[in-house]
């Protein structure tokens, strides 16, 4: 999936919970109150989108901080 | 600092505390999570976390709407909160990201905890909240310890336990967790 569907998408579920969706690449997760319930429903959301599971290495998740680090994690992992 | 919340969980399982936008890690605490809004929960366990083994806790705001693919991993009645909550503890636990943790068992079950786990449910924690708490105490080889014998944190020796506290015992938001299982 493209990095600006995954914006998109990460836009949406950040709206639905009433926040400022429109965060800088370098906020970190915690202060936009982005969690791991966030991160799991963008990756389920992005799965329904392509058809596939993600395809991803778990030591890779752990060094998710920020918003730009989501966005290049789902680029890659929904390739 | 402001507390919303200073309480004491049944007994063995030690106290919570739940404040708003706190930042340092507090003294004390076994274990501590954030909610959606901001708000920290610590375990302040009775005993050394540390010493006894490994522990986890969670706090969920369940004024947040979860999306259609989120509930479907749930299984049927079963609360999402409360499964969300021990999957989160699940994970800590094993020490695995909550992506990791789904991947390998979205399969609609109850979470299931690592072996010699247990876990406290508070489901309606003030009407807002689901808390949840967990650890898994330091086995004794065999021998050492005989069935029913208490463990370092005051449990029998057994397999898994999922205590929850009753729904007016966390709508109140005050008072001692009950054992209900």
């Amino acid at each position: 999936m493209e990095r600006g569907q995954v914006a998109a998408l990460m836009q949406q579920i950040l709206k639905k919970q009433g926040r400022d969706a429109t965060v800088a690449e370098d906020t970190v997760l915690r202060d936009v109150g982005f969690r791991s319930l966030d991160f799991s429903e963008l990756a389920l959301r992005i799965e329904q989108e392509t058809g596939r599971e993600l395809n991803f290495d778990a030591g890779r998740l752990r060094q998710i901080r920020t918003v730009g680090d989501v966005l290049d994690f789902f680029q890659e992992a929904s390739g | 600092m402001r507390h919303l919340a200073v309480v004491d969980l049944a007994p063995g399982w030690g106290r919570f505390a739940l404040r708003p936008d706190a930042r340092t890690p507090p003294r004390g605490a076994v274990a501590w999570s954030y909610d959606s809004q901001g708000n920290r929960l610590c375990w302040l366990a009775d005993r050394d976390g540390g010493a006894a083994g490994r522990a986890a806790c969670d706090l969920e705001w369940r004024e947040r709407v979860p999306g259609p693919a989120l509930l479907r991993l749930a299984p049927a009645g079963l609360d999402f909160w409360r499964f969300w909550v021990l999957a989160e503890l699940a994970a800590k636990l094993a020490a695995m990201p909550i992506l990791e943790w789904l991947r390998r068992y979205r399969c609609g079950q109850v979470p299931p905890l690592p072996v010699g786990a247990r876990a406290l449910v508070v489901p309606r924690w003030d009407g807002r909240w689901t808390l949840g708490f967990a650890h898994v105490v330091a086995r004794p080889s065999a021998g050492e310890r005989k069935p029913r014998q208490r463990s370092p944190w005051g449990f029998a020796a057994g397999r898994i336990t999922v205590w929850d506290t009753t729904d007016a015992a966390g709508a109140s938001g005050r008072g001692v967790a009950q054992e209900v299982i």
